[in-house]
Parts: structure tokens; sequence; C-alpha cells
């Protein structure tokens, strides 16, 4: 993920200094469009909305995606279940997608209210499945598990709230609106590197390692009185 | 200078012979004889800490929005109960420190008097004239669960609303009288205003004060009664032997003391414990997973999530399913607890006073049994926390699950046949000691013995 | 261990040390070295663990109680060596926790983070234990002191004498049994106050106890106050719900549910119905009134993270693994002409956690 930012930011630099003079036409547009529906429309929906299988993601939601370089980058390399298009697209047309996509689809902000009110919305419609601090967590379904969310990238986790990958629900924007996602969002990405007061955090896995931590104390005291008494007449 | 204040107080107190008596009289030298201590220390740590949180903590549920240190909570309605916990953590100098110290002094208390009554258990040191002090004992561990449950309550984050609404669901349970006992317990359906103020009257009173009053009977009743002796110690039935209480024991004692101080003050510098930020303020919709008790109730919580649906009926009452292993179960366990020495003593009969211990192999039905529960125990213990250990280990709860029903019968039975057999081979290999034993107890001569000072 | 340099003299541990490989050589130097700076450290005296293991090993010991040759003291047994090694590690360790302390102001008074603050006072009080312990250590070489134990049965004719001094208090009114009527009255009577009195601290649990939250007709409510659509919610979708009366209400919590497709139809097999897909249900657990935060649309199940019962939604949330023994109380609902989503009634049940007398 980390060589997908470094290169899309790369990118980025290349396509805002190639996308000088470029000049959109309402029939580059059609084409857009139409390139979008007979490539990605398949596995992202029409309105980029995502597609989900029963357990796996079939496509992931693009409504968040506002990084053109990111783009361009998933049509040449392919990530993951994703086909490749560089021998299929033209470097123009992987171009017009990219636009199409951050600038006609990506409905989702990634810049929220507060944190305050990200953390409220994340703590009330997320963290019951996904934990206090997106470690992840239990499902009812045998075999599968609440994904942790710190290695997602914001896109993805953003458009996520919307399209319900897999047993996740689908949040409206009645229940949701986009502010409210995005806000989710940044404090999803502020849960990355939360401010860290009083040491270790044991993975934020709550009791289970403290009273662990506590025994290995408890049991070093113990230790220590068997050291202590040795030095006496036992 | 310390002639001067012993002759103060003398002449007004009569002190001396008092004074000169306590520190002469004799401790036994033996590490397992310190887990009561490291227990005790831990409580003084408890106080200490807990007058200093008493100050800045309110018992509140009502509203506020949070201005204060921390950024990410900023402009977030929460009680104001949970205000003032945050408060204390981010704002008052040492907060922070003192919080996570009372934590983690609550945890290792628990742990240690937990390995005392192991060690008095599996020595017999609970049998006559010593059965009081067992009463006691249990007492004040039932005391520490329940203030335990408050505390964790109190700071009333997303973690203290699970465990009231577990607790309030568990005294709900009880047959005939559970929903009174709960409407008594927590004022109300759980969580609610009346429950935080009523908690912290006993968290940090009725309790504690019950805490204090019993350790003193505890104590007092141990110098009453003098400690037991390990068999081959040289004491015997008539004679206590080790260390005058000064100087030597005392030295060992305060080196305990501040061991134990260390120890507490360096996992709340270094280790976060319960970080009720993180967990945001109780709201009545929010739940996390891996919402845990403290290990110290994590067994009842294992025997929860093992325990399979099944609904009593007496009649056309309901006995809900909560209540066999949520109520029923620690109350059993506690009831055999309470029992263990009389049950002993008759079906032993054996209703002589004993001073000294009894090693765990020569009764080996009684460690195999303790063993057996040890297992029991264990295994329950690990299931609490089920869920986050299928998350660790990327398997299903589902399947951790049925792994630990299974175990939760097996274990104990291994653990109990292992441990008998592993007795009975002890006790014949050591048949020939006994006398050995006993010769060793008979006496020392006065050559090798300080004599006890006598009056001048 | 307790002679430090001394134990290792034997002509066998020399002739075993000449054929081992040098490293090995320099271990065992390295451990000699280490074992007489930390000689005192080490030294462990003689213990009843150690006699208690003669014991065990069955060696004879000509008179065993008497035997106890390494309860010499402790000074001649590890030399002058040892003592002086012990009087240093005493300053430095007592050294070590005063500067903890000092640390702790310092770090106190220029508010420093809670790590600073535990780690000065965990040297503090660490230090203060070691100086103790060693202080103890030296003390060790004073005799083993025994005390006898006192017989703690009074003597029969104490135990009388206590009677008869009880018997002083009984006057003209004892005699008539009216002390005692006396005594158990106002036992009984101060019981019945004090017990009474708990009447102050509890409400009527039943009548809270026994509510079906809903009436026909309220709208359900998210927990900002805005009625739910009929359009609002996509399929799979779920929300939290309340009366409009009880906004964020703990009891009346109520999670609503659209499904879609072919649950639609397993939903009408099983002789549920659904408005439009919708299905509403009790948000707190029937096992110990934990929310009921977790919903899986692929398989329609309900699960509650703090003990994770399931319970399936497309058959009337009846739970289907996990400790729960009752359903979900289910909340009927209809769609009225504007489109909002309506109760058709209370709860099928009182919601949240069984209790006796619950009704079935």
């Amino acid at each position: 993920m980390k060589s997908w930012a470094a290169w899309g930011r790369i990118l980025f630099v290349l396509l805002a200094w190639a996308g000088v003079g470029w000049s959109q036409t309402a029939a580059k547009s059609a084409e857009a469009v139409a390139l979008f529906s007979r490539h990605c429309a398949v596995c992202h929906g029409e309105a980029g909305q995502g597609e989900s299988a029963v357990i796996r993601m079939a496509g992931p939601s693009l409504q968040a995606v506002h990084n053109p370089g990111l783009v361009m980058l998933a049509m040449e390399t392919g990530p993951s279940h994703m086909p490749r298009f560089e021998t299929i697209l033209t470097v123009p047309q992987m171009r017009m997608i990219a636009r199409f996509v951050t600038r006609r689809l990506a409905v989702i902000p990634l810049t929220g209210e507060s944190l305050g009110r990200g953390g409220n919305l994340y703590r009330v419609n997320c963290a019951s499945c996904h934990g206090a601090v997106t470690q992840g967590g239990t499902l009812g379904f045998a075999g599968l598990n609440a994904p942790a969310l710190r290695r997602k990238p914001m896109a993805l986790v953003a458009g996520a709230i919307r399209w319900g990958p897999g047993p996740m629900p689908r949040f409206s924007a009645a229940e949701l609106p986009a502010r409210d996602v995005a806000s989710i969002a940044e404090y999803v990405r502020y849960l990355r590197r939360p401010s860290h007061p009083g040491g270790a955090a044991l993975h934020w896995n709550g009791p289970v390692p403290e009273g662990a931590v506590a025994w290995a104390m408890a049991l070093s005291l113990m230790v220590f009185a068997i050291w202590l008494e040795k030095g006496g007449r036992g | 200078m310390i002639e001067f204040l012993a002759r103060w107080f003398d002449a007004r107190l009569g002190a001396a012979k008092f004074t000169r008596k306590v520190m002469n009289h004799v401790f036994p030298d033996h590490w397992s004889f310190m887990l009561g201590e490291i227990a005790l220390y831990s409580f003084v740590v408890l106080v200490m800490t807990g007058v200093f949180l008493a100050v800045f903590y309110q018992g509140s549920s009502v509203p506020v929005i949070y201005h204060g240190a921390y950024r990410p909570l900023r402009g977030v309605r929460m009680s104001a109960a949970y205000h003032s916990v945050l408060h204390l953590s981010f704002s008052i100098p040492a907060g922070l420190l003192f919080r996570q110290m009372h934590h983690w002094a609550a945890d290792i208390f628990i742990a240690a008097i937990f390995a005392h009554l192991a060690r008095i258990y599996f020595t017999a040191a609970y049998r006559k004239p010593r059965e009081l002090n067992w009463l006691i004992g249990l007492t004040m561990l039932l005391l520490a669960l329940a203030n335990g449950f408050f505390g964790y309550s109190l700071c009333d984050d997303v973690l203290s609303g699970a465990g009231l609404r577990v607790g309030y669901a568990i005294l709900l349970s009880v047959p005939v009288v559970g929903p009174w006992l709960a409407f008594l317990v927590f004022g109300g359906t759980s969580p609610n205003p009346a429950t935080l103020p009523r908690m912290f009257v006993w968290h940090i009173f009725f309790i504690p004060a019950a805490l204090a009053f019993l350790i003193l009977a505890h104590l007092g009743i141990i110098w009453r009664q003098m400690h037991t002796n390990y068999p081959g110690a040289g004491g015997g039935e008539k004679l206590i032997v080790g260390s005058r209480f000064w100087p030597v024991y005392t030295m060992k004692s305060l080196a305990l003391f501040f061991g134990v101080f260390a120890g507490i003050a360096a996992l709340g510098g270094w280790v976060q414990i319960d970080p009720v930020w993180v967990y945001g303020p109780y709201n009545p919709i929010g739940i996390v997973p891996g919402a845990q008790p403290d290990w110290y109730l994590g067994w009842v919580e294992g025997a929860m999530r093992l325990f399979p649906g099944v609904n009593g009926h007496v009649g056309r009452w309901l006995i809900p399913e909560l209540f066999f292993p949520g109520f029923l179960f620690p109350a059993l366990v506690f009831a055999f607890l309470y029992c263990y020495p009389f049950l002993e003593q008759w079906l032993c009969f054996d209703f002589r006073g004993h001073n000294v211990l009894r090693r765990p192999w020569e009764m080996p039905w009684a460690t195999a049994l303790g063993c057996a529960g040890l297992a029991f125990v264990l295994v329950l213990e690990i299931a609490g926390g089920d869920d986050v250990i299928a998350v660790a280990m990327g398997s299903s709860v589902i399947v951790v699950r049925r792994v630990l029903r299974v175990l939760a019968i097996v274990a104990p039975l291994i653990t109990g046949w292992i441990i008998h057999r592993w007795c009975e081979a002890m006790r014949r290999k050591h048949a020939h000691l006994r006398e050995a034993l006993a010769g060793a107890d008979a006496g020392y001569s006065e050559a090798e013995i300080a004599p006890q000072p006598q009056p001048r | 261990m307790s002679q430090g340099l001394a134990d290792d003299d034997g002509a066998e541990s020399e002739k075993r040390e000449k054929s081992a490989p040098t490293w090995v050589l320099r271990a065992a130097l390295f451990w000699k070295l280490a074992k007489a700076l930390s000689g005192f450290w080490l030294a462990s005296g003689s213990s009843h663990a150690g006699r208690m293991d003669r014991v065990r090993a069955g060696v004879p010991e000509s008179n065993p109680p008497r035997g106890r040759a390494a309860d010499q003291p402790l000074a001649q047994a590890l030399g002058e060596f040892a003592w002086r090694w012990a009087g240093l590690w005493a300053g430095i360790t007592a050294a070590v926790s005063l500067a903890g302390g000092v640390g702790f102001l310092i770090a106190y008074w220029m508010n420093g983070d809670s790590q600073t603050l535990g780690g000065m006072l965990a040297v503090f009080f660490a230090g203060l234990a070691l100086t103790l312990t060693l202080n103890a250590r030296l003390l060790t070489n004073q005799k083993l002191a025994v005390e006898p134990r006192e017989e703690l049965k009074s003597p029969a004719p104490q135990r009388s004498a206590l009677a008869a001094d009880f018997q002083l208090g009984e006057g003209d009114m004892s005699r008539r049994g009216l002390l005692r009527t006396l005594a158990a009255a106002v036992a009984g009577l101060m019981a019945a106050m004090s017990v009474s009195l708990l009447r102050s601290l509890t409400p009527h649990p039943y009548r809270a106890l026994d509510s079906r939250i809903w009436r026909r007709g309220q709208k359900l409510m998210m927990e900002d106050g805005r009625p739910v659509h009929a359009d609002d919610l996509p399929a799979g979708g779920a929300v939290v719900v309340f009366p409009e009366d009880q906004l964020g209400s703990e009891e009346a919590q109520t999670v609503l549910i659209r499904i879609g497709g072919a649950a639609l139809g397993i939903l009408g097999k099983n002789k549920f119905s659904a408005p439009a897909g919708y299905l509403a249900f009790s948000r707190v657990c029937t096992h110990a009134g934990c929310p009921v935060g977790l919903y899986e649309k692929t398989t329609h199940l309900l699960m509650c993270p703090c003990h994770q019962s399931t319970f399936d939604v497309l058959r009337g949330a009846r739970p289907t693994g996990g400790p729960a023994a009752r359903p979900l109380p289910h909340l009927p609902l209809y769609i009225d002409a504007q489109g909002y989503v309506r109760a058709a009634g209370g709860f099928s049940q009182p919601p949240g956690p069984g209790f006796w007398g619950m009704p079935a």
C-alpha cells in the first residue's frame, strides 16, 4: 500500500503536469462514460458504487477515490483481484477514465467535520464489528472476522460504508450523509496513529492482555519474595 | 532521639513491654507466607491512589460537553463522570499515572489474593484453629471482586456500560427476588442516572472500610494464632521457628512493600490499562467487541459464554439461561470454598488443631480436586476472552468456543487424574521421610537458638 | 553458592575445564567473575529448603536438628570480600533510589508525562526495596528465633468463671424472661426497619420491566430525531431507531433492517411479513442486555458483540448460536400513506434479559 501511495503521488504530479491545457469536451466525456461502463462497471457498478459478492468484494466503491494517480496506477498494475488494463487501454483512455472517476463518481469527500463527530459516529455505527480502535472483531458467521482497518486505504474505507462489502450492512445517504462518512473516514485515519498517553497499548485488546500483564507482574513479585526469603534461613 | 521518644511514649502509655513483645514475635521464613503480604501492600497502594482519584471523580450521569486537552473527544457529549475521568487523566499532573496505578494495583491485589488462597488450600492451612481466617479471607476476596466491578463501572465509558448491563442482567436473572435485587443495587433498569452515585459510595466507602476492618481482623487473628510452619522447619506443633518481627522480618516485609510499590508504579507508568479515551463515553447504543471484564471476573464471563442457551422453568415462571452460569455457578464455588474446612473435618474425622502444614501430596484427593478446579477456572478464563483470542489467531470464535467446551470438561478430569497419580507417587517416595521430618520438628538445642528475651 | 569463588575449586571441575573448548572456559571465567561481583547478591545463606533437600535425599544427618553447620554467621561464610561488595551494592541501590526520587520531583514540576513519572517512582521504590533486602541479608547472621505457641483454649476453670461473671447481669427483669423478650423484640424491629428502608433505594421493578415500549402508530426515529422513510434504507441496510418519546433510550433501542431479494422469499416461507422488506427487533440482547450491535447482511444474522449470541433475522430473530435462549422481541411495522415507517404495536415481549415473572 505504501508503494501505491508513493507511486500515486509521483504519478499525480506527472498527471497534473501532463494535464495542463487538457480541454474537456462533451464528446470526450461521453467517451469516458462509455469506457467506464465497458471496462469497469462490471465490478465497480455503473455509478462506481461498488459491487459485492457473498463473502469477498467483487469491486470496491470508487465514490471516495479523489486521486487520479491512484486510478491510473490500479489500471496499470491490477492490484489484488483486478485485471491489468495496460495492454487493453491506451494511456489517454486510462487518463480519461481516471478523470471521470475522480471528477464525476467521487461524491464522498475525505475531509470531515471534526474528530469528535467522526469518533461518535464510528463508535455507534462501526465499533461493534471493527472494534474500538479498528482492530477488527468477531462475526457470527463461521470462519469470518470483521477486518482490521489500519492498513486499508481511506478511499476504500469511505467507499465501503455505502457499499457494504460482504456481510457488512450498507449505510444509505439518508442515514449517514456524505459529510458524516467523511468524518468517520477521518477518525479511522486518526486511529492509525492515535495519541498515545499512558504507555504501551497492548494492541488495545482490553482486559484480556491487561490480565496477563497483571499476572506477570504478580508472579514477578512472588519471585522477588522467593529471592527475598532465600537470603533468610528458609 | 529514639530514646527520647521511647521514654515519652512509655511514660504515657506504658508501651515498652508491649512493644518489646511485638518486636520479638516470630514469623516463619518461607516465601509462600509472603503472598498475602503482596495483596496487603497492593491494598495500601489502592487506598493511597484511590484517595487521590476520589478528589477529582464525580459520580454523576449529568451530560456535559468536553472541551479539554484530549483532541479527538472535543465537542463530544458525555457524562460528568466520564468527563471527570478524562480531566483527571489529562489535565491533572500525575493523574493518569495514579489512575493507571490504581487499576493495576486492583488487578495485582486480586491476583495475590488468589495465589494466597491457593497456597492456603494446597498446604491445608485452613485447618483448626484457622478456619476463621479462611472465612474472613474468602469474604475479603468477594468484597474485592465486587469493588473491582464497581471501579470498572465508575469510568462510565463503553466498557463500563457493557459491564453494568451484564451485572444487572445477572442479578435480574435470580429466581423470585431477581428484579428487586437488581433494582436495589442499580437503582432501576441499568444503566440509569441512579447507578453511578450508588456504586461510587460502595466503591470508595463501604467496601474499602469493610476490607480494612477485615484486614485488621485477619492480621490480628494471625498474630494471636501465629503462623503455621512447614513440616521439617523445626517448630512442630508447639513452637514456631523463623525470624523475629524486628529487625529481619520488618526489613524483608518493607522490602516487599517497596517492591510491590515499584512494580505497580512501573506498570502504571509504562503500560496502558483501561484507556477509556479510546473506548469513548458510555452511549446507550454503543458497544465494542472484546468487551471483557477484568481478569478476576473472566471465569464467570467464560462460564456465561460456554453455557448453552437453555431456559429453565418452574411451572410458568422463567429462570433465564444467564442465571446458571452467571449467578448459580460462582455462588456454588464460593459456598463450597466457605464450607470446605468444615467439610474436610467431617470427611477426615479430624477435629484436632494443626500448626504444622500438610504437604500437598499427603492428601491426594484434596490436591487433585484443587488442581482440577484450577484447570476448570483456567479454561473458563480463556473462554472469557475467546473472541479476542479468535481474532488474534485469525480463527472464528465459534471454532474456539467448540474446542473450549470440550476442554472445560476434559481438562479438569485429566488434570485431576495426573495430579492424583503424582501425589500417590510422592507419598510413596516420601514415606520414609515422615519420621525424619518429625525428628526435625522435635526441637533445637539451646546452642542454636537465640533465647527468647526474658523480662528484665 | 554462598562460597563464591571457593565453590568451584574442586579438582573435578578443573579437569572438566581443561578439556573444555575455549568459549566454555571463557563463559566459566565470566560466570566466576559475575559471581564474585554479585557474591553477596546470590548468597543464600542456608535455608530450610536446603535442609529439606538433604532430608529428602535421605542423607543421614547424625543429629538432624543440630546439623545446621551452614547457619554460621554469614560474615564468616562469605568472607570479608563479599561483605565489602555488600556495602557497595547497598550504597549503589540507595543512591539509585534517591536519584529516582529526585528525578520524580524534577519530572513532576516540569509536567513530565506519566511514563517518566511512573518510571522515576518505580526506580525510587525498587531501589529502596533492594537496599532493604540487602539490609535483611546483612542481618540474617542472627541466630534462628523460636517462640513457643500459646495454648489457645482457655482452661476449664476460667471458662466457668466467665460464665459466672456473665451471670452477674441477671437481675429481676431477666429472671422473668423480660430482658430476653425485649432484646428479641428490639432486634426484630430494628431489622424490620432497616429492611424497610431498602424501599427508598428500590423503585418498583415490574412496572419498568413489563413495558412493551412501542405504541401503535409511532414513527421510527433515528437517534438524531429524523423519522425513517421507506426509501431511506437500501436492501442490506440497518439502522438504530427509537420511539419519538424515548430517543436515545437504553431499553427502547430497536434495530430496523431492510432485506431484499431471495431473503424476502425465505421470510415468507417462514410465515413472517416485512412491509417493503423492513423488519424491526429489540436491540437489547435477551441474554445479558448488551446492544445487539452487529448485523451481517449476507447471512441475515444479528449478533451481540458481548457474548456472541446470534439471532436469525429471517426466522423471527430466533437464537441460532451462542448463549442466548430467547428470541429478540419483534416489533410489527406498517408503512403509512406518506411512506414513513411506523410501529403497528408494541414489542412481542418485554425487551431485555430475562427475569422471574417475565411473560412467556
